[in-house]
């Protein structure tokens, strides 16, 4: 049986924040949103990478020279599930609606 | 009173004197003259023999303390130390495996890092301790999420082997 992607409602606005601002790292994620958390945010992005929405690559942190930090990026996976949800978010929306 | 207005006290004093001395001169009173210019000239020499034994006793006391001083406390160079986390850091390379240090724990050493040394650059002192604070309790945030999600998820592997086979 095909599992069904899921998204929480963080993983939603880090790939909400990626879609409109393109490569991030972990602490402009953090400094954009103030639903993120800094202790959280590794972890979170190292589990999405698994389930494959977001690809990450290594880049020399300019401020730190010396120290290389991971930048992420959403793919064509992350995209559609989010597009995914975003539908099924309306689509509950609007029946909800039409139920009221 | 305070050296330096004693000092300029007494220059004040010598040159009074000497004003005084090439007065009686230009009246024609050379005895007076006389003596008046030994007697500062006596003065003079005893000020100067109490400020050398002032200096002298001052250069004293200074020598004393240095030697009552203990070693460590003689040095007082500013240290170079090294930016919050390394150590830290350095052990958990230790423990954990590669790929948990370089995708979870470097990245928040480094955030941490980063903005300690923004902060420190804006000379904000107080700020940049509480960053090191606030990014110690993200380092053991995410040291404590990384380790219970990785036992999770591998219990679960193991579980849903269990059950497929």
């Amino acid at each position: 049986m095909t599992e069904i992607p899921r998204l929480s409602s963080k993983e939603k606005i880090v790939l909400d924040l990626l879609i409109n601002n393109g490569e991030m790292y972990g602490l402009e994620l953090v400094n954009a949103s103030p639903e993120i958390k800094r202790g959280a945010i590794y972890v979170m992005l190292n589990r999405m990478e698994e389930k494959g929405f977001v690809s990450s690559r290594f880049f020399e942190n300019e401020k730190l020279p010396g120290k290389k930090r991971p930048r992420y990026s959403i793919t064509g996976l992350g995209r559609k599930v989010l597009d995914l949800q975003s539908m099924t978010e309306l689509a509950f929306f609007s029946w909800k609606e039409s139920l009221t | 009173m305070i050296k330096e207005d004693k000092l300029r006290l007494h220059h004040k004093w010598s040159l009074e004197e000497e004003e005084q001395i090439q007065k009686l001169l230009e009246t024609k009173d050379l005895e007076k003259a006389q003596i008046r210019r030994e007697e500062r000239e006596l003065m003079v020499r005893y000020l100067q023999e109490s400020a050398l034994k002032a200096i002298a006793s001052s250069l004293e006391k200074s020598a004393q303390l240095l030697r009552d001083t203990p070693n460590e406390r003689k040095i007082d160079r500013p240290k170079i130390k090294s930016a919050p986390g390394t150590t830290i850091l350095g052990w958990c390379r230790l423990i954990f495996t590669k790929k948990f240090v370089s995708k979870i724990l470097e990245p928040t050493i480094h955030d941490l890092q980063e903005e300690y040394i923004e902060a420190l650059g804006e000379s904000r002192l107080g700020y940049a301790k509480w960053v090191a604070v606030r990014g110690y309790a993200s380092f053991g945030v995410a040291l404590f999420l990384g380790v219970t999600t990785g036992l999770l998820k591998r219990c679960f592997d193991a579980w849903r082997a269990l059950n497929s086979g």
